[in-house]
């Protein structure tokens, strides 16, 4: 008995005095915020990581849906009933519970939400200082990037700078649009202050010095400060040796990616584990290849585009879409019923060389390239009035779209450019100015996502007029907020 | 000698081994001088009820000569002359063993005493047993013969409808599938609801291992007097069951196997292929109207029309009379004082849906020994190895086991073949924009190769020790370990390679094992009138878990044989795991009381957790009960109805740590790559966050209820109130999706009461060889959350929540648009509310503006019941005569909704999918005013399609579960053939479903999609697995 009692005692002290030990169970094989953010290694992951969110390796960046499927550049397209919600978007008869708001609202936002990370740990790291600048502001520019998209798309929104450590930082109301623009402003002007005007090697694809000044100019073109705009396209310009590439498709090509007219490009890359190829090949491809043929392009995007009184058009739109009697990526005849419309876009499509590339694509998006700008640099100089000026950089475009005819030897009469292609336009004051301005960009940055962002800061004549046929009215110019939000964040009322 | 059963019924177990004893002196009192000559006895051995005895041992004490009763408890012995003052003693499973002196009787009615150990009259109830006259708090048993009338793999799946309020549902139908438990209500929010498995004194979590041959009890402690005893993981009560094991040295072998086909039941009716044809073609016509050309569909023509093939998909991938099988054989026996049961056991399922299957092989060793007078040890070992074969259930195709085959073929086309003229299967099919683009589920199946491969020990070595009367002390030590391999190979093939492409291998190799170490001794000390019983203990926890997985993809070759690692030409990768958690525990209990009439009972427990951070590891909880026995107090001794009426209450305060292990802290996952200068970096990024705070879950509960036995022990009643409140709920609360895609923290939010009613009741009686037993069992449920720092959201279904759980409402409530017929005509829509921007139509759905304001968005969603059932109820008829046995079993939940999801895709209309029967005919058409299936039209989906309670439907169901017809042959016929007992039975499962509910079954309340949301999210049909119609046969042989 006496062993027995001495015996549960001993199971009681062993119990007892092991018990601070015995309970500690450490987080294995994963980081956490505890162990990460030490390094300068930690900190380059983590801002490719904030890039990772950029890019289209998922059916999440929706901003095509927004960009051109929105505007009067497209229809959804697709097999009937395919994906439905974009429809919904596509004619303003969508509910706050359409998946379209919902996956873009989360996609961008996780993207901020990865900056917020890096902008809050990252200063802290003991490295290298003049690297630990140069990647706040990449991270500060990919913030602004996702911000400017966000508030184009949606209006008001949170403007969340911190974690989400707590629910201080989570449930935060809308700011106003000005508020998310001074924000913009204050992080891509920062950007500015680190950043390398180019990379070489394993770092190109980075955000460069250019990139910061173009997003700028961009900002400050859609809040309609021309002076502004003019003085970060200078800047950009002076920042590195940007030119617009010989042929317009080089853009859109696999072999030609970061090219001299790139001025932030987002990087693709086939056959990668973990995927990193682009989705939207699978997405904008006709059914034949595997593809859903979503984003298909109207007639009224059609007639944009110039054509000669000898019937010779702009190069420029075959080599943004497919239509009847011309060829298609792989040089097999288009076939109209591919599409609802009869057309299919052509820039983010690669030829089809092996099966594994649909849905893994490797072409880059080029969300800011220098013929935007050039058109930028031409809106803003005929706004201050500056017509003639004006006129310039706008004549660059056409210049190189026109001369397509000397570097295409796919073309039809190379060699010589056709008579009346494209011709110069000259200075016809700043009203018709603005007319050939926007047809310009509308033609050279078709099928971008730019469309439906630049219908709305034209204002609610112009947007209305492209969009009537739907239930568009100016009101609605800004997307709902998603309901999911709304759901969780009882910041936000409506 | 014939005892008044209301007398014997008042005698507790002392009282009566006493009066046994006294019999037996009386017996040989009023012997009087025998001759020395052979006796030849007859006598029957009786039940105090009056059953017969079937089987008990006779034998006389002192020799080897001896025999067993017969069917009807009759039996014939010749005592040799050798024998002097003989004495019999009568043996049987489940009765106190009696001696009986033979004295001059020569005819002998023994009367059996229930060993109440055995019967659940003594109950385990945690680290002891208790007097189930004792017991203060609400702990329920099931006879374990109950449990095997039903062809499943599980006990816990056998429990449905046996006990009021505890509430268990087949997840779905696949075979190896678990079941949901839920004991009194749902009181967490976090995905573990379960209560906690405590096997042969081992806790675990999962007892699918188990067969339930091997069982010998289970008990359920449902509320805190009982079970605050296992406080850290006990809010979600207790069920302890033990194995069988030999109780004496005779040899028994038995020998069960039972077999039957299994078939679909309840398959929702869809269209043919003219039906569909005719709805396309209506829609199509509908919808064009106004449209541009670009935009308009083409209508299906009559060429097309003709040759038409009407395929059933859904019949397509089912597998007639799908087979299960179970078989078991045990031995039992002992030597010395050394006893042992080994038994194996097999359960074989092949499932209703092609390529599915479960099989599982068990073996048991439990072997105890008599070391010395006050040492016990002994090993009980299950080893169960378990294969199954998983198909897709996933409803949107997103995580799980892949995209549901059973929705897939709902949704198909029956105007699709499944082979094409070269014996190949169509995938898409070149008339996809008529005929839909979803896959082949037939095909899905025939390539579906998901296989996991589950072998489990789960052992335990203990000693008991008894130092002194009264004085156990018991260490247990055991190993839970098991090992799993999941295969799963992704096939690509279908048109253009579009399914799977490119083909995908994915191997996971986990190892989970616990190790538990239990100390503790119970202690009992009778004085006077006042008896205590003292239990203390610690118990040490460690749990680990390790995975290993690795991808290959791009197979050129993708026979099964050829499609292992390193065959395929992609990318490779391999990933590494590890968790563990441990929990450490001091408990103590006392039990007292005072003349058997005023009992009181007191637990403390503490408990630390790792799972917590530093400063919120320790938790304390108790409980403590009063109970009064009305039956023992004067005024009730005499009287004539009442045999047994105890009053009791209990109160407790239990905790909760049933949360992942690192929930304190976040973590970055690798992965979130980018390609810079055209090659593969390294990304990270923050994918879970982490909640230094996170603390214990705990609810208070209260208790009180009445135990009565009447009519001579015929009627049992027990009735239970109670109350639990469940405070600081450990929750993964979804966040503002503007905080980015990160798994959102575990936090403590919350409060949640469950208060109810639970009633069983039991009526047996025999009239001659006719006897009887019903009993019918109900429990009321009311589910509230009380308190609730922000609502909830949960259940998202696309990019929307379903339902919402806020304070005021049950747990999961469903939160939607409330449908309100269906718009008749123009002026009904002009003077109704509207959703913003939609283009309604007569003959579209009309939602209830419930705010007002003339406009249907989002605030007009409102709270229309949760899955929780507010009544649950089970039914038990036995009836046998003479060697014929029939016992019926229904069992039913009453109050529950359930969100057909399924329903959208196949009478949502939001693309070019099949749709039901009913919906063809009777959807909205201006000849056919419907107020209920809204019009045909593909643009009208963005107002129709809406979740909203137009796919909300009531899920109750009366169900006879199962319905068994038995026949023991004649003990004369089968003693030829050295057979101690034989009983042949036939067993019907599922035989009738009784409910409104228009999907395949309305049990099914998890799928994949909301399986990680826990009770927040349940009654989400997406079309899974549905439950079979089986008829079984079976036979048990007893050597």
């Amino acid at each position: 008995m006496k062993n027995i009692t001495q015996l549960l005692f001993t199971f009681c002290l062993m119990a007892a005095s092991g018990c601070s030990n015995f309970l500690q169970e450490d987080l294995q094989g994963t980081f956490s915020s505890n162990t990460f953010w030490k390094t300068s290694d930690d900190a380059i992951v983590a801002l490719t990581g904030v890039y990772s969110q950029t890019a289209f390796v998922s059916t999440r960046n929706a901003l095509w849906v927004f960009g051109d499927v929105a505007s009067d550049d497209a229809i959804k397209g697709g097999a009937s009933g395919d994906i439905a919600d974009i429809s919904f978007i596509d004619n303003f008869s969508y509910s706050r519970n359409n998946t379209q708001l919902d996956v873009m609202w989360k996609h961008y936002y996780e993207g901020i939400s990865r900056a917020n990370y890096l902008l809050y740990y990252v200063p802290n790291i003991a490295m290298d200082e003049t690297l630990k600048k140069r990647i706040l502001a990449e991270a500060k520019f990919l913030r602004a990037y996702f911000y400017f998209t966000l508030v184009n798309v949606y209006g008001e929104i949170p403007l969340k700078l911190l974690p989400p450590f707590s629910i201080a930082e989570i449930n935060i109301p809308k700011s106003t649009v000005a508020v998310v623009y001074d924000q913009i402003k204050k992080d891509l002007t920062e950007a500015t202050t680190a950043l390398p005007n180019s990379y070489t090697g394993k770092d190109v694809g980075r955000v460069t010095l250019g990139a910061a000044w173009g997003l700028l100019a961009k900002v400050y073109l859609y809040n309609e400060k021309w002076s502004d705009a003019i003085t970060a396209i200078n800047s950009l310009e002076s920042s590195g040796s940007y030119s617009l590439a010989p042929l317009f498709t080089n853009n859109f090509s696999d072999s030609l990616k970061n090219n001299s007219e790139s001025v932030f490009e987002i990087q693709h890359l086939t056959n990668q584990q973990p995927g990193l190829g682009n989705f939207l090949n699978q997405y904008f491809s006709p059914a034949k290849d595997n593809g859903y043929y979503f984003d298909v392009p109207l007639q009224n995007f059609m007639n944009e585009f110039e054509q000669t009184n000898a019937g010779v058009v702009d190069p420029r739109l075959d080599y943004t879409i497919g239509r009847s009697s011309q060829k298609w990526i792989n040089g097999e005849n288009f076939d109209p019923t591919w599409s609802p419309t009869g057309f299919l876009q052509k820039k983010h499509i690669q030829p089809v060389r092996q099966l594994a590339i649909i849905g893994n694509g490797d072409l880059n998006y080029v969300y800011m390239r220098y013929a935007d700008i050039l058109l930028m640099k031409a809106e803003a100089l005929n706004e201050l009035n500056q017509t003639a000026a004006a006129m310039v950089p706008l004549n660059a475009v056409r210049k190189r779209a026109r001369e397509s005819y000397l570097q295409d030897k796919k073309l039809l009469g190379f060699g010589t450019i056709p008579a009346n292609l494209l011709p110069d336009v000259t200075d016809a004051g700043q009203a018709a100015n603005r007319l050939a301005i926007r047809h310009e960009r509308r033609v050279e940055l078709g099928f971008e996502f730019h469309r439906y962002f630049d219908l709305m800061r034209y204002g609610k004549s112009v947007a209305e007029a492209a969009l009537g046929s739907t239930g568009f009215t100016y009101s609605k110019r800004y997307f709902l907020i998603p309901q999911s939000e709304l759901d969780t964040n009882p910041q936000i009322t409506q | 000698m014939k005892w008044p059963i209301k007398q014997l019924a008042q005698f507790n177990l002392l009282q009566m081994k006493r009066t046994l004893t006294f019999l037996s002196a009386l017996c040989a009192l009023s012997l009087a001088v025998h001759a020395q000559s052979t006796i030849t006895l007859t006598g029957t051995v009786k039940s105090i009820t009056g059953e017969a005895a079937i089987g008990a041992d006779i034998i006389i004490k002192g020799t080897l000569i001896g025999t067993s009763a017969d069917v009807e408890g009759k039996f014939k012995l010749v005592i040799p002359e050798n024998v002097t003052t003989p004495t019999l003693v009568i043996s049987s499973v489940g009765y106190i063993t009696q001696e009986v002196l033979v004295g001059n009787q020569r005819e002998l009615i023994i009367i059996l005493i229930e060993d109440l150990k055995l019967l659940g009259e003594v109950v385990v109830t945690g680290y002891q047993t208790e007097e189930r006259s004792k017991i203060l708090g609400s702990v329920a048993t099931v006879n374990p013969d109950l449990l095997k009338k039903i062809t499943v793999s599980g006990v816990d799946q056998a429990l449905q409808g046996r006990i009021p309020g505890v509430v268990v549902t087949q997840n779905t139908g696949a075979p190896g599938e678990g079941v949901s438990v839920r004991i009194r209500g749902t009181g967490s929010l976090n995905s573990s609801n379960q209560p906690l498995y405590v096997v042969d004194g081992l806790p675990t979590d999962n007892i699918s291992s188990l067969s339930p041959q091997d069982i010998l009890t289970v008990s359920v402690l449902k509320d805190a007097s009982a079970a605050t005893i296992y406080g850290a993981r006990a809010t979600n009560g207790v069920v302890l069951i033990t194995t069988r094991t030999a109780t004496s040295n005779k040899q028994v072998i038995e020998f069960n196997t039972q077999f039957g086909v299994q078939n679909p039941v309840r398959l929702v009716p869809m269209a043919s292929s003219n039906q569909y044809v005719s709805i396309y073609n209506e829609a199509t016509t509908t919808d064009n109207v106004g449209q541009p050309s670009f935009l308009q569909r083409d209508l299906i023509t009559d060429a097309m029309k003709s040759g038409l093939p009407n395929v059933d998909q859904v019949k397509a991938i089912m597998r007639p009379d799908a087979l299960i099988q179970s078989h078991s054989l045990s031995i039992s026996g002992g030597e010395g004082k050394t006893h042992y049961l080994l038994s194996g056991s097999y359960f074989g399922q092949e499932g209703i849906i092609k390529a599915s299957n479960f099989n599982r092989v068990t073996g048991r060793i439990n072997i105890d020994t008599e070391v010395k007078k006050w040492l016990k040890a002994g090993v009980n070992m299950n080893i169960s190895s378990a294969t199954t074969d998983l198909i897709g259930s996933s409803g949107d195709g997103a995580g799980g086991n892949g995209g549901s085959v059973v929705r897939y073929a709902y949704f198909r086309s029956p105007a699709i073949n499944i082979y094409d003229a070269n014996g190949e299967f169509i995938d898409k099919p070149d008339t996809y924009s008529f005929f839909g683009d979803g896959y082949n589920p037939v095909g899905m199946l025939a390539y579906n190769n998901n296989k996991r491969l589950n072998d489990r020990l789960l052992a335990k070595f203990f000693i008991v020790l008894k130092p002194l009367k009264g004085l156990t002390f018991t260490s247990n030590f055991g190993v839970d370990y098991t090992n799993q391999n999941t295969r799963r190979f992704d096939r690509n093939w279908g048109t253009l390679n579009r399914v799977n492409n490119p083909s995908r291998l994915t191997v996971t190799d986990e190892r989970f094992q616990t190790i538990t170490f239990s100390n503790f001794a119970n202690y009992t000390k009778v004085f006077d009138k006042q008896s205590l019983t003292i239990l203390l203990g610690t118990e040490a926890i460690k749990r680990s878990s390790y995975a290993l997985n690795s991808t290959d993809n791009t197979f050129s070759n993708q026979n099964p044989t050829l499609t292992y690692l390193n065959n395929g030409q992609g990318l490779k990768t391999v990933g590494e795991s590890q968790s563990g958690s441990a929990l450490l525990s001091f408990f103590a209990k006392v039990n007292y009381d005072y003349n058997e009439k005023y009992l009181v009972s007191a637990t403390i427990r503490r408990d630390g957790s790792s799972r917590f951070g530093q400063n919120n590891r320790w938790g304390n909880f108790y409980a403590g009960s009063l109970g009064w026995r009305l039956d023992k107090e004067s005024f009730l001794l005499n009287n004539k109805w009442i045999d047994k009426l105890l009053v009791r209450a209990g109160y407790g305060f239990v905790g909760n740590q049933e949360i992942g292990n690192y929930e304190f802290s976040d973590a970055l996952s690798v992965n979130t790559n980018y390609p810079f200068g055209q090659a593969n970096s390294i990304g990270y990024a923050i994918t879970k966050l982490g909640n230094a705070n996170i603390k214990w879950e705990s609810s208070k509960q209260l208790n009180a209820g009445i135990d009565l036995v009447t009519s001579g022990g015929k009627l049992t009643l027990s009735l239970d109130y109670f109350s639990k409140i469940t405070s600081d709920l450990l929750v993964g609360q979804p966040i503002a999706s503007s905080a980015g895609l990160a798994t959102p923290p575990t936090v403590n939010n919350g409060e949640i009461l469950n208060r109810g009613i639970e009633l069983a009741l039991n009526y047996s009686n025999t009239i001659r060889d006719f006897n009887y037993s019903i009993s019918p069992n109900v429990a009321f449920l009311h589910n509230e959350v009380l308190a609730a720092t922000s609502p909830i959201p949960d259940g998202a279904y696309g990019s929307q929540y379903t339902t919402l759980t806020e304070k005021g409402y049950q747990v999961g409530s469903f939160y939607m648009l409330e449908m309100q017929g269906i718009f008749q005509s123009n002026n009904e829509i002009f003077t109704s509310a509207k959703p913003a921007g939609a283009i309604v139509l007569p003959g579209d759905v009309k939602f209830k503006d419930q705010n007002g304001d003339g406009i249907i968005d989002g605030k007009d969603r409102t709270h229309l019941g949760s899955a929780i059932p507010l009544v649950t109820a089970g039914l038990n008829i036995g009836l046998s005569y003479k060697n014929f046995d029939l016992s019926i079993f229904f069992q039913g939940s009453y109050g529950q909704k359930i969100l057909s999801v399924l329903n959208r895709d196949i009478e949502g209309f939001y693309r070019p999918f099949n749709v039901t029967e009913r919906y063809f005919t009777n959807h909205w058409t201006p000849t056919n005013p419907s107020n209920e299936f809204p019009r045909a039209s593909w643009t009208a989906s963005s107002n129709n399609a809406q979740i909203s309670s137009r796919f909300l439907e009531d899920g109750s169901y009366t169900r006879l579960k199962n319905l068994q017809f038995g026949y023991v042959i004649p003990r004369k016929i089968v003693e030829q053939w050295g057979i101690t007992s034989l009983r042949i039975y036939a067993t019907a499962n599922n035989l009738i479903t009784i409910t409104n509910y228009s999907g395949m079954d309305p049990e099914m309340t998890v799928s994949d999609n909301s399986r990680s949301a826990g009770d927040k999210a349940n009654g989400i049909d997406w079309g899974t697995f549905p439950a079979a119609r089986s008829y079984n046969f079976g036979v048990t042989v007893t050597f």
